[in-house]
């Protein structure tokens, strides 16, 4: 029989990449909006995992959620779990102010799964570098962010299924699961 | 029990403020307390959000009506960053940061906004809002110390930054009858 899990996101690229991941256990995962609350916290897993936990209460049905953010070195891990509010405020422009060119970073997903009686959180990093690069009102950080040995953005190597901080965290479930004989 | 209502607070002196104005509730069957509890703070653009998320949780967990506070700096050039993320900034970005990041701006308006949110259990709420308007100052460099908005910030009627400023002086800033405001609609629900 296959099993169902939903993904709390409406973003295709996410969806694609833990239904890749999945694939092999005959594992339908599905998409679900949901509004979740993320805290102001510096422990990406602490937000993922209390993300997770209001999934479940909401839907009753075995959920993974994920939280993503860019940290950087020099700056202590700003903007870190504050990301995508900091990157749409602040925007990229100004954050370019705040670095150097080619500056170290980390990209981080923090992915969990709670099915009711089991709940569990893997982490998946990227270390790369921001490039400088023009942008407009539309970038995200991920287009401008460079993994190590990559001539491609993070975005574009995301989009062509290849991989991400989020894959390597769903694999890392993915395997859990297994190892845990749930999946 | 019925008859309380928590401010949600660690700061004695918070709450003392808080309790001082409402000594002038008019009614007498309620009582204000202060409550330890500790309630999620989320992520969003505005301290006013925050408050009233936390105020709705923690009443709910109580059973009776709760009041919580949260405070930000909102810079208007920058679509309100850092927000109720201060905490988080002051530790990430030095006063040179903010300057860097300020340097082509010509609209230098910022904001300290303190939120005062009551909730019931029911999920009702209502939020307050204390404004303190200023000016992100303009220099070439400026040296680290203590809170890295509080080096950056003029108040408006002002002529030095929150951190140049005196104790006194700072609580002339801060004034505002806020509390009379929450008291007054306490009084009326």
């Amino acid at each position: 029989m296959s099993k169902k899990i939903l993904f709390a996101t409406t973003n295709e690229y996410k969806i694609r990449e833990a239904r890749a991941v999945f694939k092999d256990k005959n594992i339908t995962v599905e998409p679900v909006a949901l509004g979740l609350a993320e805290l102001q916290e510096l422990n990406q897993s602490v937000i993922s995992l209390s993300k997770a936990k209001q999934a479940y209460a909401k839907l009753n049905q075995p959920v993974i959620v994920d939280d993503a953010g860019m940290f950087i070195e020099s700056l202590d891990g700003f903007p870190g779990t504050l990301t995508s509010l900091v990157a749409k405020q602040l925007g990229i422009a100004n954050i370019y102010k705040l670095i150097t060119e080619d500056e170290p970073a980390v990209f981080s997903a923090s992915v969990s799964y709670c099915d009711g009686n089991n709940t569990f959180t893997t982490l998946g990093s990227v270390h790369g570098v921001i490039k400088k690069i023009p942008i407009n009102k539309n970038s995200l950080l991920s287009d401008v962010f460079f993994p190590v040995g990559e001539e491609d953005s993070l975005t574009m190597l995301t989009q062509a299924g290849y991989y991400s901080h989020r894959r390597i965290a769903l694999e890392k479930l993915h395997a859990l699961l297994i190892e845990k004989e749930l999946i | 029990m019925k008859n309380q209502i928590s401010y949600i607070t660690t700061n004695d002196y918070k709450f003392k403020l808080a309790a001082a104005a409402f000594a002038g509730l008019k009614r007498h069957d309620l009582k204000l307390v202060q409550g330890m509890v500790e309630t999620p703070e989320i992520q969003a653009k505005t301290v006013e959000e925050v408050a009233a998320f936390s105020a709705i949780w923690a009443a709910k967990q109580l059973g009776h009506p709760v009041i919580t506070s949260d405070v930000g700096f909102m810079i208007n050039c920058l679509n309100g960053f850092p927000g109720p993320f201060i905490k988080f900034i002051n530790n990430w970005l030095r006063p040179n940061d903010i300057m860097s990041i300020m340097r082509d701006k010509q609209d230098r308006t910022a904001s300290f906004v303190g939120a005062f949110a009551y909730a019931t259990p029911k999920g009702k709420v209502k939020v307050f809002t204390a404004i303190t308007t200023g000016k992100i100052i303009d220099t070439q460099n400026i040296a680290d110390a203590g809170w890295t908005i509080d080096a950056v910030f003029i108040p408006d009627g002002q002529s030095m930054t929150l951190a140049e400023m005196n104790e006194s002086d700072k609580n002339d800033v801060w004034s505002s009858n806020i509390w009379q405001e929450v008291v007054e609609y306490v009084d009326n629900v």
